[in-house]
């Protein structure tokens, strides 16, 4: 049986070495590409001729803006109108990367802790820096919640630090796992396919259903990562936790 | 400007009241949805990260003051307080969410 953990591992397509550091192109960063591509020419072909009237292509366009909108609208009020780029940006990388990691032959990158870490860390940097502009100095307050005693304040700020730092993780590990997951078993069931021989068609009537369940979880696990940014981004401009 | 007729006006007053019920049905609809989802996934995570990241933090530091395994101990316990503080937040936010509808 091939190991089922073999579909995560890098490839180093065009090896590149900056000063002793690795920066070689990879499988990965392919797929990202990949991804963006798609977007970029998705959007293009779909708004190619905008009109009031909307063609298939523009109401499809329109109904993924108009959502994103409705959910920032809901976690974030008016406030969010500003992100609606950012966070529609965010939830169309991360769909596409999951949905396109579904194909054959391709390469899921939001399985990999160090690709969605990398963008979740860049979202809390992000949040901060939103945080800070929006509210001054009293952005400190997040690590110090107003009312409390000051003799609690070495109890809290290390509890309030590892609060916020534990955001960008819990984001990365729920998407990297709930990815890894479907399609390590796409993987082993696969595998049973031709090794239980005549009764083979009970795994791949498994396969199959689990392809449709993974392309409804690739889904999900973008939008809740996205609702979670979006929360997480209001509670940094708000102060409200 | 020309005075609007009494029907339109009355015509106008019942569509704007239409268009409030059907928006305040369907933000109820999305929100239930949203909040069970969100409750779904965000639960299991939220307590354990603060406390592998506390893990990490303490990991590092002791091996870099030589102090093993006081660091990580003391990080541990800030990281399951961390991890409560992250539930109770989350807990209250959903209450808050429910509560709108």
């Amino acid at each position: 049986m091939e190991n089922p953990l073999e579909q995560f591992s890098i490839k180093k397509l065009v090896p590149l070495d900056f000063n002793g550091l690795d920066i070689s192109f990879t499988n990965s960063s392919l797929c990202m590409l990949i991804t963006i591509l798609f977007i970029f020419l998705t959007l293009g072909l779909c708004l190619r001729k905008r009109d009031i009237v909307p063609t298939t292509g523009q109401a499809f366009s329109e109904s993924i803006y108009d959502f994103i909108r409705s959910l920032i609208g809901e976690t974030m009020g008016n406030d969010g109108a500003k992100y609606v780029s950012l966070i529609f940006t965010l939830f169309l990388f991360i769909a596409c990367g999951n949905i396109l990691g579904l194909f054959p032959y391709s390469f899921t990158f939001t399985s990999h802790i160090a690709a969605v870490g990398t963008l979740s860390v860049f979202f809390l940097i992000l949040n901060i820096v939103f945080g800070v502009k929006r509210r001054g100095a009293g952005y400190l307050r997040t690590f110090f919640p107003e009312g409390l005693p000051w003799l609690m304040a070495p109890l809290i700020i290390p509890v309030e630090t590892l609060s916020l730092l534990a955001k960008p993780f819990s984001l990365t590990i729920r998407l990297a796992v709930n990815m890894s997951v479907g399609h390590i078993m796409l993987e082993v069931l696969g595998s049973f396919i031709i090794a239980m021989q005549i009764f083979g068609f009970i795994p791949l009537i498994a396969d199959m259903c689990i392809i449709m369940f993974e392309l409804f979880v690739a889904l999900l696990q973008a939008y809740i990562y996205t609702t979670l940014s979006c929360v997480y981004l209001s509670q940094a401009i708000s102060g409200e936790e | 400007m020309e005075e609007l007729p009494e029907d339109i006006k009355d015509l106008d007053k019942r569509i704007k009241k239409f268009r409030q019920q059907k928006n305040a049905e369907q933000s109820v609809t999305k929100s239930q949805a949203r909040v069970m989802i969100e409750g779904m996934f965000r639960m299991a995570t939220e307590f354990v990260s603060p406390v592998l990241i506390a893990l990490c933090i303490g990991y590092v530091a002791d091996k870099y003051f030589n102090t093993k395994p006081v660091i990580m101990l003391v990080s541990v316990i800030f990281g399951c307080a961390a991890g409560v503080l992250n539930l109770y937040k989350a807990a209250q936010q959903m209450d808050e969410d429910i509560n709108k509808e």
